[in-house]
């Protein structure tokens, strides 16, 4: 069971728009190592965790990653939803217009949209964890290429949050994998 | 140090006895060794950051931290709004820390006591904030008369919760 909460994990107030911003943003909601992959990861996984321990945590990850997914879909509205249509025409954002207006859709930064392809879910927890960890690292990458790009400091601050809690979750997710090959999983 | 700054990158291998399982599980056999308990210092506050530092970093746990480059945020508060939601948000943020750490080292009591008085400093906030700004969650609505929860913006619009 699910709860909405009426606030987000980490506080958002873009102070100008990006539409550039935008469209690379979006990779991080509906892109390979994006957040709604890593939500649907785990969550999908946590069924064949052997134990207590990976269960809760699984779960408990897979859920802090729909709060980030909606902190994503925050920062891309706020940088594009008051945008005219020449600030679109010239950021070169017509493709995204003439498919979803300034809608917010589960795509990357080249606007294919999100697959399950990119995620795994193999039915074994040794399997899952090494891609868990590997998909947290490639999710700290694609926020340290987002935090290369961009100068304002109300998209950085939550973008260094989200690079944050992709360390954390590769450490628990490691500390759950050697606990478990020690276990002789 | 897990994360080498100056080559910006991830030190697995040369670190990799610092997250043996062992440190922590054999841990527990400490309490069958007959002195006080209470005179071993177990604590890990050292490794804890505050609840206002480890909500700016992303990150409680300082032996986790890795910077990236020199970027490094503070939250600025504008109004009296703002500063207790961004409390609630604080205190919701180290408890969800703490309840990742607690899945992994269900019995470090330290962790067990952060993680009950930062709890009830979280129900302190969200009573205060709830009482004068609306409910941040279908069951904080109290109204008889009006369905609240519509009242006040969502997370995502400007000027708003945000």
């Amino acid at each position: 069971m699910f709860k909405y909460e009426k606030m987000l994990e980490y506080p958002i107030n873009i102070k100008k728009k990006d539409l550039k911003m935008a469209k690379l943003l979006i990779t991080q909601f509906g892109g390979p190592d994006g957040e709604l992959s890593a939500a649907l990861r785990y969550l999908s996984q946590r069924f064949s965790m052997p134990d207590e321990k990976g269960k809760a945590l699984l779960s408990d990850i897979g859920t802090e990653e729909l709060g980030h997914v909606e902190m994503i879909c925050t920062m891309v509205d706020q940088l594009i939803s008051n945008a005219s249509i020449d600030e679109i025409k010239s950021a070169g954002l017509e493709s995204w217009y003439v498919q979803h207006n300034k809608g917010i859709y589960p795509m990357d930064a080249n606007g294919v949209p999100y697959t399950s392809a990119y995620i795994q879910s193999s039915g074994n927890p040794i399997v899952d964890l090494h891609e868990n960890m590997a998909a947290e690292e490639k999710a700290r990458a694609t926020y340290e290429n987002l935090m290369d790009l961009t100068n304002d400091e109300s998209l950085l601050a939550p973008l260094s949050f989200l690079r944050q809690r992709e360390v954390v979750h590769y450490n628990r997710f490691k500390e759950l994998l050697n606990y478990y090959k020690q276990k002789g999983y | 140090m897990y994360f080498d700054e100056t080559n910006n990158y991830f030190d697995i291998v040369n670190n990799e006895t610092e997250y043996e399982i062992d440190k922590y599980v054999d841990k527990s056999n400490y309490n069958n060794i007959n002195v006080n308990i209470d005179s071993i210092n177990f604590n890990r506050d050292t490794n804890l950051y505050s609840p206002l530092e480890g909500f700016n970093k992303g990150n409680m746990f300082s032996e986790l931290y890795s910077k990236y480059k020199n970027h490094s945020y503070k939250l600025k508060v504008n109004n009296e709004k703002d500063e207790i939601l961004y409390k609630i948000q604080m205190y919701s943020f180290a408890l969800k820390d703490y309840n990742l750490y607690l899945d992994i080292y269900p019995n470090d009591s330290n962790i067990l006591r952060e993680f009950r008085s930062t709890k009830q400093m979280l129900e302190d906030a969200k009573k205060k904030y709830e009482s004068k700004y609306g409910p941040l969650c279908i069951t904080s609505v109290e109204s008889t008369s009006k369905w609240t929860w519509l009242d006040g913006p969502w997370p995502w619009d400007k000027g708003g919760i945000y």
